[in-house]
């Protein structure tokens, strides 16, 4: 059976080489292929729950491959299912999948079975994508033996298998007529798995003799109704001008089939919804089409308008298009265009009220209402929004519980109650809690006061502890809301997902505290929590914190690993000595060294903010203090050293010092991901001319001009070798 | 008797001489990039070229892309039977050095791959084409270098112009000469940009550092022409190989030059384009390309080879043999 894995991906990729890679669809910033900020119910859509075709995703590949892993696994599962039953259910799901899929010997009894298979499987390496190929002759006489075979079976679940093992090799070695006047499928007449793939290999082989449109129908129907060849029906679907498009509709005996034909033409990647949504309506308003192109629309406005309400995801996506804004803007401007062109439609839709069911159409174009109002406050116009089917009901409640966040000011312990309600609700009724609680920790936080920082802290960060912004007093109260006895349901909500994701045993709460105590240098009680630690693998850090090296980030894997408790007393005793002797050199330099690294750009940042920043550009509020503290003893160890040596490297030092001071004055965020962009380079030039940046990089080449290490520095310092080519 | 000889031994020296030191005409290579999935030139394409010179071809042979996992996406191409030196072309998406887990084990299956393609033919260099970026930088280039060392022949790859720039931050790739793309300019999604493909302004604010880049360039000139679909002034798609003729019908309405509203819904090209689309054209025309070619001689000085993107009947036919001529010799 590993054929059928073989032919599908000789498949996939001849529709890859023609199909996908034949047009590029754009993506724009709001591209998304998860389910975010979903507030519809894929059951309002009846008959057509595919996710791969109701998500948003511009992106071909993208969709290709989700559907087409559903459709390998239930084509798998199918298979196993049928053969299971064959067998009588004499052997379990496991075994049988192993003698069809790994060559495990099963005495299964039936001698057919046992032929059928070895035939399929001898008769594999005929179509395989690589090796030698079989002369013609050979198929011919493989085609005969098969046919043979197929003619002494009684078993027309055998018979239909052999079926497909000669349907398949005449289609391999291009008897596409033979393939396409098949009649095993109508003459055995039963209801098979395997009759989806004589379908497709019957629409291929049409495909193959030029019959684009006869394929494109039966493509079409394979689409509509097939559980294991779906994105090959879609994918394989191809029109390629106004004839074909008529012979098409020509060809189809039913309105059903003609919004077939629109959907899927509805569903490629550059089509125009609203426009295919008109042409289902006017040939059937109750196509069940309509509502799945309708619902696929509104699910690509719903994302782009609640990522933007929601204060996490509006900041994930400005910064996400921030060297693109002008791309922003454009989609935004689309967006407003395709409302008001959508909301017309379903106006006229509503008015006509030909539709038996306009739940959905009512409830996009309230949606569209939301979406077109910057104040929802107006927005209270419901009445239309009626039913009493459990579905629409909880629709229409999510509908409303989301209005009242967006239109919310402040919140209360009534307030509190009522989300954790509603979200309790929506869980009981299988849709909605997901998306309502992102809206809510999205407008939430920004509502409580200073006592009610635990909430905000857990709700800005997805139920988890945000390390890096972490405040003592923050989570102090976080203890004290886990053990708080008399809950509200949103406060359970809140710790019951903060739990769910993990809590904190006994050893990462030691950590927690005690990294929250180095933060405020309360070294001893950092020490005596940490030393209470039973897994000490928790205290070793990759970098020594103490080290310094030619690269902005001083990383270099410590030969002899330290840990957070010899930090400390190394950490304790320099700082000792230098902050009371200004004239001993190492002990400064060291403690210079030791702040340098506990910045977002030094090698051991985690040690105060449990985390290591990506790219040493990336800061934030505790460095400006960190890199003056550094600046400042590496200045008392330069003054005092007499070693030229010694003074290079302390001045290089400084020189990084200088760097990183100058770009987190000047606010620079640093990104490497857009080339083109160069903003890097173009802020270094600025920080050179305007700030006259260079100083130490200037010292070191005039005074230490002759020393090893400024040698060094020449040969492996990009930075230094750039600044002396613009200055 | 003797006399004469040495004059005329004299002459011949001071006539080879006078010869050696004339500025001597540089013959300048005219070759194309194939860039279709399966390779075939049409019975005009192979005499264009022949009445060109054209000796190389430079084909893709593989896309290498990352979507969910790493795909190799093969071409057909006959290495054999051709009468074209062929020059495998590798391009490789951006972000595969930037999802690739295990970059070795990435580099092994991509050597073997191209020794498969490239195995009993007479492939004397190899060409990669990615657009990297200052995050792969240090994974293409750690590639380039390995590939380089295990194919034993010569390495190529495409330079964008922001990498001639700024290539003291982009670096500059371990191969052994590059060739300068001087296309796609403007941004293709911009529904304000004129031509995203040749635009001699916006290719002038990076005519900066050619003097000092370290590599020997080859250029790579445009000839290929494309549609690109806008839907309330979003990019949706890009038609390619459009040529302007097709859109000066009743199905379309000119707004400018270059710019067409479609008028009904219809297919166009084998898609569904629907009502009040818009089409800008893009192309790149004699005189671009001239300007172009003149600015970029200014640069460099030593330009041996020009790659007209890309080998297709139509744009033969659209730039003309006498204009390509034209375009090369200015690099002369």
């Amino acid at each position: 059976m590993k054929i059928y894995k073989i032919l599908l991906s000789v498949l996939i990729s001849a529709i890859f080489s023609l199909e996908v890679l034949g047009c590029a669809y754009m993506s724009s910033p709001f591209d998304v292929s998860n389910d975010e900020f979903n507030f519809l119910d894929k059951r309002l859509v009846e008959g057509f729950d595919d996710e791969s075709f109701l998500t948003i995703s511009n992106s071909k590949h993208g969709k290709y491959w989700d559907r087409e892993y559903k459709d390998s696994k239930e084509l798998r599962e199918e298979n196993i299912d049928e053969w299971y039953n064959f067998l009588e259910q004499k052997f379990t799901k496991k075994d049988v999948e192993e003698w069809i899929y790994r060559k495990k010997n099963l005495d299964i009894g039936k001698k057919e079975a046992v032929k059928y298979m070895a035939m399929a499987k001898k008769y594999q390496k005929y179509v395989r994508s690589w090796g030698k190929k079989p002369k013609k002759a050979e198929v011919k006489k493989a085609i005969e033996i098969l046919d043979s075979e197929y003619k002494k079976s009684n078993s027309k679940f055998i018979k239909l298998r052999y079926s497909f093992l000669i349907l398949r090799l005449k289609h391999y070695y291009g008897f596409y007529k033979e393939v396409t006047t098949q009649t095993y499928t109508k003459d055995l007449n039963i209801k098979s798995v395997v009759s989806e793939w004589i379908d497709s290999l019957v629409a291929g082989a049409e495909k193959k003799l030029k019959n684009r449109v006869k394929a494109s129908y039966l493509f079409a129907k394979i689409f509509q109704n097939s559980k294991t060849k779906t994105h090959i029906g879609f994918y394989d679907f191809s029109i390629k001008n106004d004839m074909e498009w008529n012979e098409l509709m020509d060809m189809c005996q039913n309105s059903d089939e003609k919004t077939l034909m629109y959907a899927i033409r509805g569903l490629q990647g550059g089509a125009n919804g609203i426009e295919e949504l008109e042409n289902i309506y006017k040939i059937d308003p109750d196509s069940k089409w309509f509502n799945v192109i309708l619902f696929r629309e509104i699910k690509k406005l719903q994302y782009q308008y609640f990522a933007f309400k929601n204060e996490l995801t509006k900041f994930n996506l400005e910064y996400n298009v921030k060297y693109e804004n002008k791309k922003l803007q454009t989609t935004l401007k689309a967006n407003s265009l395709k409302i008001a062109n959508l909301k017309k439609i379903l106006e006229i839709v509503i008015k006509d009220d030909k539709k038996k069911n306009l739940f959905l159409t009512k409830l996009a174009s309230n949606y569209l209402n939301i979406f077109q109002n910057n104040d929802t406050t107006k927005i209270q116009d419901f009445t239309s929004l009626k039913s009493n089917n459990e579905i629409e009901k909880n629709q229409i409640k999510l509908l409303l519980a989301m209005l009242d966040l967006l239109n919310l000011k402040t919140v209360d312990e009534n307030i509190e109650i009522k989300i954790g309600d509603n979200y309790n609700s929506f869980l009981k009724n299988g849709f909605g809690s997901k998306n309502y609680l992102e809206l809510v920790r999205g407008l939430l936080p920004k509502m409580y006061d200073k006592d009610n920082s635990a909430k905000s802290h857990l709700l800005q960060n997805n139920f988890e502890l945000s390390l890096p912004t972490l405040k003592k007093d923050e989570y102090l109260k976080i203890k004290k809301l886990e053990s708080k006895q008399n809950k509200n349901s949103f406060e359970k909500l809140i710790i019951s997902k903060y739990q769910e994701l993990g809590g904190l045993k006994k050893d990462k709460k030691l950590y927690i505290e005690g990294i929250l105590n180095l933060k405020d240098e309360n070294f001893k009680q950092a020490k005596e929590l940490f030393t209470k630690i039973d897994d000490k693998k928790m205290l070793i850090l990759q970098y020594n914190p103490f080290n310094a090296t030619k690269s902005g980030t001083n990383r270099k894997n410590a030969k002899r690993k330290t840990n957070l408790i010899k930090f400390i007393d190394t950490f304790t005793t320099v700082k000792g000595i230098a902050t009371k002797d200004p004239s001993a050199v190492m002990d400064n330099y060291l403690l210079a060294n030791a702040y340098y690294n506990l910045s977002s750009f030094g090698n051991s940042p985690m040690i105060t903010r449990f985390y290591r920043a990506t790219s040493g550009n990336s800061y934030d509020e505790f460095d400006e203090e960190l890199i003056q503290k550094a600046i400042k003893y590496y200045k008392n160890a330069l003054e005092n050293t007499k070693k030229s040596e010694f003074k290079a490297k302390i001045t290089y030092m400084l020189a990084k010092c200088e760097y990183k001071n100058l770009i987190i004055k000047e606010k620079i965020e640093l990104d490497y991901s857009n080339p083109d962009d160069m903003k890097e380079m173009s802020e270094f030039n600025k920080y050179v001319k305007t700030y006259g940046y260079g100083k130490y990089f200037d010292k070191i080449k005039k005074d230490y001009k002759d020393t090893k290490y400024y040698k060094e520095v020449i040969k492996e310092c990009g930075t230094y070798n750039y600044y002396q080519k613009i200055k | 008797m003797n006399k004469m000889i040495k004059k005329a031994l004299l002459f011949i020296t001071v006539f080879l001489t006078i010869l050696y030191f004339l500025p001597q005409k540089k013959e300048i290579q005219t070759n194309f990039y194939f860039w279709e999935n399966s390779f075939k030139l049409t019975h005009f394409e192979n005499q264009f070229l022949q009445k060109l010179k054209t000796k190389k071809l430079y084909i893709k042979f593989f896309d290498i892309s990352y979507q969910k996992s790493l795909e190799f996406i093969p071409t057909t191409v006959n290495t054999k039977k051709n009468s074209y030196e062929i020059i495998p072309v590798i391009y490789i998406e951006n972000q595969v050095f930037l999802k690739i887990q295990n970059l070795d084990s990435f580099i092994s299956t991509t050597t073997k791959k191209i020794k498969q393609r490239i195995k009993n033919s007479d492939i004397k260099e190899i060409q990669f084409d990615c657009d990297w970026s200052l995050k792969t930088k240090k994974n293409y280039f750690y590639f380039l270098k390995k590939l380089k060392k295990s194919l034993k022949i010569k390495t190529s790859a495409t330079i964008r112009l922001h990498q001639i720039k700024y290539y003291q931050k982009t670096g500059v790739p371990p191969i052994d000469f590059g060739v300068l793309m001087y296309y796609n300019m403007e941004s293709i999604s911009d529904y304000e940009s004129k031509n995203s493909i040749l635009n001699n302004q916006i290719a002038k604010k990076y005519h900066y550092n050619f003097d000092s880049y370290p590599l020997k360039l080859k250029i790579a000139l445009p000839i290929y022409s494309q549609g690109v679909l806008f839907r309330y002034e979003e990019i949706v798609q890009i038609i390619e190989g459009i040529e302007k003729k097709e859109l000066l019908t009743s199905n379309f309405e000119p707004l400018s030059n270059n710019r067409f509203k479609v008028l009904k819904s219809h297919y166009f090209k084998a898609r569904y384009i629907y009502k009040d689309d818009i089409i800008r054209f893009e192309n790149s025309d004699f005189r671009d390309l001239k300007e172009a070619s003149e600015n970029l001689n200014k640069l460099l000085s030593d330009v041996e080879e020009v790659i007209f993107y890309r080998v297709e009947e139509k744009f033969l036919k659209g730039i003309g043999y006498e204009n390509l001529q034209n375009i090369v010799e200015c690099f002369n």
